[in-house]
């Protein structure tokens, strides 16, 4: 388009008058479509131009905000006169409760009927990885037990083969010194050197031994790329008197919690449990 | 001649039940007092007055003609013994309270409909 103006849309400056600079170039000039594209390029750059997308019924949410706001203001009011003065009072709160507790299940029944095809969603997503995943717990709790098994196994070897390799150190240890003082007696020199060496390395046969049996056994990896499989010791505590370690832990809340709800449990069956009494008290329902 | 029946003896059976002694219900047998009910499940209360229509003489005091028992409820007035088994008795000032209630409680206008206390909160 620049090939068809004189100047192909450059300003020349070779022929200037003197004292004159050349002037900014301005854009051209370009046609309504392309206009239309770049005014909307730049507001979508600007920010989203389609309302949000919400999870749930705009409307109704904003409506039962404005009723909930309504009994709030109305719970301030009754909050005000702090205590009730005559039947004709109790009557008007007893109104103001059910309204407020309709009000609430109103509510509630939005809410789980907005979420409902979002747990429907989740619980699809659900039945396809839970089951993977639980396959391979299985699969894992298994090979675990077979591991541990083959585990417990080679330690029971290990610690086999190290008694046998200290017994025997300390059997040649135990010649060795019968050879050294045997060589020392008859001044033999070369005798007492060797009887010297084989102490020696019975003394190391013995510290092998010791640090064999000390080792962790582990299942290492095939591949290399695998994490070792080692074994962890884990305590536990064995009662051997039921009372005592009740009488341990007697103080402690969550026996407390454990026994109130037992007794709350039995004495609402109509068993009154030892070491406690049935009581009643009023609640507002 | 027939003398209209004392207000003594209209009025016993109410008395009565004020006083928590439980009289006897009769189906079909209203007595004269002071009621309220509800004219639909969920509904606002509805006071109901009880009482006897007659004519009297004025110049002999005797009745004109048969005493007929009547209900008033809401104004209008209604047989007395369809509504009678459903009327729970209350004391007349609680159907004055109840009748002056409708002017702070305008839901209760509608008496046959059912009120819902979730639309407006119910203040002191």
């Amino acid at each position: 388009m620049n090939d068809d103006l004189p100047d192909h849309g450059r300003p020349r400056t070779d022929n200037l008058p003197e004292g004159m600079t050349a002037l900014p170039v301005l854009p051209m000039a370009i046609s309504d479509e392309d206009a239309a594209i770049e005014l909307a390029k730049r507001v979508a750059a600007a920010g989203k131009t389609q309302p949000e997308d919400l999870p749930y019924d705009a409307d109704k949410a904003f409506a039962f905000r404005l009723r909930v706001n309504a009994f709030s203001d109305a719970a301030g009011a009754w909050k005000d006169i702090k205590t009730i003065r005559s039947n004709e009072q109790a009557e008007r709160l007893t109104d103001f409760l059910r309204g407020a507790q309709a009000l609430s299940k109103q509510v509630d029944e939005q809410r789980m009927a907005d979420k409902k095809p979002w747990n429907e969603r989740a619980d699809r997503v659900q039945a396809v990885y839970k089951p993977l995943i639980d396959t391979l717990d299985l699969m894992a709790a298994w090979m675990k037990r077979m591991a541990g098994d083959w585990m417990q196994a080679e330690k029971e070897r290990k610690a086999a083969e190290a008694a046998a390799a200290k017994k025997k150190a300390a059997e040649e240890a135990a010649a060795a010194a019968a050879e050294l003082a045997r060589a020392e007696a008859a001044n033999d020199a070369v005798g007492m050197i060797e009887a010297e060496a084989k102490r020696a390395e019975a003394a190391n046969a013995a510290k092998a031994a010791e640090k064999a049996e000390k080792e962790k056994t582990k299942m290492g990896s095939a591949s290399g790329g695998g994490r070792a499989v080692s074994m962890r010791t884990q305590a536990f505590a064995v009662i051997e008197s039921q009372n005592a370690c009740y009488m341990h832990f007697r103080d402690h809340p969550k026996v407390k919690e454990v026994l109130q709800a037992l007794a709350d449990e039995a004495v609402r069956g109509g068993n009154v449990p030892p070491g406690c009494k049935r009581d009643e008290r009023k609640v507002a329902a | 001649m027939r003398q209209p029946t004392p207000a003594s003896q209209l009025y016993a059976w109410h008395r009565a039940t004020m006083r928590g002694e439980a009289p006897q219900i009769h189906d079909g047998l209203p007595e004269c007092g002071w009621y309220r009910t509800r004219m639909v499940k969920g509904g606002p209360w509805v006071a109901v007055e009880i009482k006897i229509v007659r004519e009297v003489d004025l110049n002999t005091g005797e009745l004109t003609g048969p005493e007929s028992v009547v209900a008033v409820v809401d104004g209008q007035k209604r047989r007395a013994e369809p509504l009678w088994t459903y009327l729970e008795a209350i004391s007349r000032e609680e159907y004055a309270a109840i009748i002056e209630r409708r002017e702070s409680i305008p839901a209760m206008a509608a008496t046959h409909a059912r009120i819902d206390l979730s639309l407006e909160p119910m203040r002191p």
